[in-house]
């Protein structure tokens, strides 16, 4: 059987682990402590409770059995990778003596590795959806939403699942298979409760008011490093949709000029009128029913 | 909204209606075994095998002391008869505790310890060429066999087997002298591996970075095993291609090479059997685990079936096999490190 996505809130690898969204909550409450004058907005039945969310809610249980039934056991596993990469460096270089570094220096370095790697191909997949009109149809399904909650991060057409789901399995795949070549069996993520540290401390920052309507800056110091909420949402209006396509760092944006911050008070999410969904089915097939590739450029268009 | 709790109710249900669904399929390779069976598992290899062995070690090498005593007060064909047998057990028990050297990986102050007593593909030196020079002279044995080289195995090898037959042994008192410094130099160094193992359970503490140190270990002696002890001789590596010379093989002059080999496979199966493929079942790594099981008793079985020693033909088809065969093992130990628990696999696959 498959799942329905409930166990997401007690798997500490899902951005919607309990954990997770408590701190973001808290998070939140302490924002709203200095900005009382939003409070109302951002409880307000007509963010949570907006058609747009319900359909969140609902499409997350759909998409979780979808993803689980057809998606996942398919899925190209990182571990393939992993073993390719390691025998094909193993007969291209020769074989190479374990290198002899400190367990600890090891931990340090894959994991910053895997954190790192990870994010930069996510960047550029992001970037493609947005760039490439047959990606584009898919991914409009996430940015059609008009409001946002932590849900909408699972707002994912099957098709772009797939797709993220390779990008990691080739890029933890690679990096892994790397790190057996050069340190053999000894190499070990730092984990905090079961995750990457880099990937823990991300999600201790709030990553869940990255689709929420709490427009979280981190300064802009540290927003030229790591991307925050605030930037995230400006992903998610149309005018800011072809910047901030990082995941956790800003460094890919900064380098490959798509960094957009910029001070607005009022963010307006989703792609305009009529573009949105009616129904879960909708959202799922649409983006197989278009006739004629949709760009972009097209989307923004509309009003 | 009704609609949605009715979702959200259903879901629920859906959730908690069996174990199939504790497993949705993202995280399924999270370490299913308990720190403290690998606890038990690594005690286990460090009792049965490294301290065992290290300690069977020190003793031959207290033995094959006792011998080559024996021959400086009388260089008879008995004493040396003696002491060689002695020799080539210390050479095989030596090639085991080498096979799983997992101190080097535990202690710094271990690093240095087999080349001191094993210089097989280390350094330019012809040892024989070398001690024949010493063995002609007169000046003090304790200051010309100054380098370890001059007191390794490969050394003690050569002063009590000479080249290949044992008539050619002119078993002299300096010679036996020789020997005795060898072994002295010998016996020092295995007794602190011995010590290192039998005193702590610095294995046994280092957890999960043990069974690291171990397979990178038993690699390692893997790969030198393929390519400096096989496929040099037989002249299947690039260094020496098709140009075999049993002169490179390990313990050409005792005639010994196939049962070092035979030690170091030995050692890596008793390593696997004693708690590595226990570890590898505890962390869903059991197929890989018996995999490498199975290629080591096929490559001891292969060692097994040659009729004549390796040293009278080098490149033959067997072991043209046998060099395969350990290509594999290697291989398999990759895949064993890739299946272990050690790294994460969860399936990412949400955009953003």
């Amino acid at each position: 059987m498959g799942s329905l996505g409930i166990e997401y809130f007690f798997d500490t690898h899902q951005r919607i682990f309990w954990l997770y969204l408590l701190v973001s909550s808290m998070i939140a409450a302490v924002y709203i402590l200095y900005h009382r004058e939003k409070f109302k907005t951002y409880l307000d039945p007509k963010i949570w409770w907006h058609r747009s969310a319900r359909l969140d809610y609902g499409y997350f249980i759909v998409v979780s059995l979808i993803k689980s039934t057809f998606i996942i056991p398919l899925l190209l596993s990182s571990k393939e990778v992993a073993l390719l990469t390691a025998l094909t460096l193993q007969e291209l270089l020769g074989y190479m003596p374990a290198m002899g570094w400190s367990r600890e220096a090891i931990m340090l370095l894959f994991s910053a590795t895997l954190f790192i790697v990870s994010d930069f191909t996510r960047y550029w997949l992001h970037r493609l959806m947005h760039a490439l009109p047959f990606l584009w149809r898919f991914h409009r399904v996430h940015h059609s939403a008009e409001v946002l909650n932590p849900l909408t991060f699972y707002r994912v057409h099957p098709v772009e699942n797939v797709l993220f789901g390779i990008r990691y399995a080739l890029s933890a795949g690679l990096v892994t298979g790397l790190f057996i070549y050069l340190f053999g069996a000894r190499i070990s993520l730092i984990e905090v409760i079961g995750v990457n540290l880099f990937v823990f401390a991300f999600a201790m920052l709030g990553s869940n008011l990255r689709h929420s309507h709490v427009p979280l800056r981190y300064g802009n110091t540290i927003e030229r490093w790591v991307i925050s909420p605030f930037m995230h949402q400006l992903h998610h209006t149309r005018m800011g949709a072809e910047h901030n396509y990082g995941g956790a760092l800003a460094v890919w944006d900064r380098l490959f000029g798509t960094l957009y911050i910029t001070e607005v008070s009022v963010l307006q999410f989703g792609l305009g009128k009529g573009t949105g969904h009616d129904s879960i089915l909708d959202l799922l097939t649409r983006p197989l029913k278009l006739k004629k590739e949709i760009s972009y450029e097209k989307d923004r268009l509309i009003t | 909204m009704k609609k949605t709790l009715v979702w959200l109710f259903v879901a629920m249900i859906y959730s908690g209606c069996g174990g199939d669904n504790a497993h949705d399929g993202e995280n399924g390779l999270i370490s299913g075994g308990s720190s403290d069976s690998t606890v038990v598992l690594l005690q286990q290899i460090e009792d049965a095998v490294l301290v065992a062995q290290s300690s069977s070690l020190a003793i031959t090498a207290a033995s094959t002391k006792a011998a080559i005593v024996a021959l400086q007060d009388e260089q008879s064909v008995e004493e040396l008869g003696s002491a060689q047998s002695l020799a080539t057990t210390l050479f095989e028990t030596w090639k085991g505790v080498e096979a799983h050297y997992v101190a080097k990986g535990l202690d710094d102050a271990m690093i240095d310890i087999p080349a001191q007593i094993d210089v097989f593909n280390i350094g330019n030196i012809d040892i024989p060429t070398r001690l024949d020079e010493i063995f002609a002279g007169s000046s003090p044995l304790e200051g010309q066999l100054y380098q370890s080289a001059t007191r390794s195995m490969s050394a003690l090898e050569y002063t009590l087997f000479g080249n290949q037959e044992m008539s050619d042994v002119n078993m002299t008192q300096r010679r036996a002298d020789a020997a005795k410094i060898m072994i002295d130099h010998i016996e020092g160094h295995v007794t602190t591996i011995a010590e290192f193992y039998s005193e702590g359970s610095a294995f046994v503490d280092a957890g999960e970075d043990a069974v690291g140190i171990m397979i990178n270990q038993m690699i390692d002696s893997t790969y030198k095993l393929k390519e400096w002890r096989i496929g040099d001789p037989a002249g299947y590596t690039l260094k020496y291609r098709d140009d075999p010379d049993a002169e490179h093989l390990e313990y050409y002059h005792s005639i010994r090479s196939l049962q070092a080999m035979r030690a170091i496979l030995s050692a890596q199966e008793s390593v696997m059997l004693q708690g590595l493929q226990g570890i590898a079942a505890n962390n869903s790594a059991s197929s890989e685990a018996d995999a490498l099981v199975i290629l080591i008793k096929d490559a001891i079985a292969q060692i097994d079936s040659f009729s004549t020693p390796i040293e009278e033909s080098p490149a033959s088809s067997k072991t043209l096999g046998l060099y395969n065969t350990i290509d594999t093992i290697q291989t398999s130990y990759t895949a064993l490190i890739n299946a272990l628990n050690f790294t994460q696999d969860i399936i990412e696959a949400d955009g953003d």
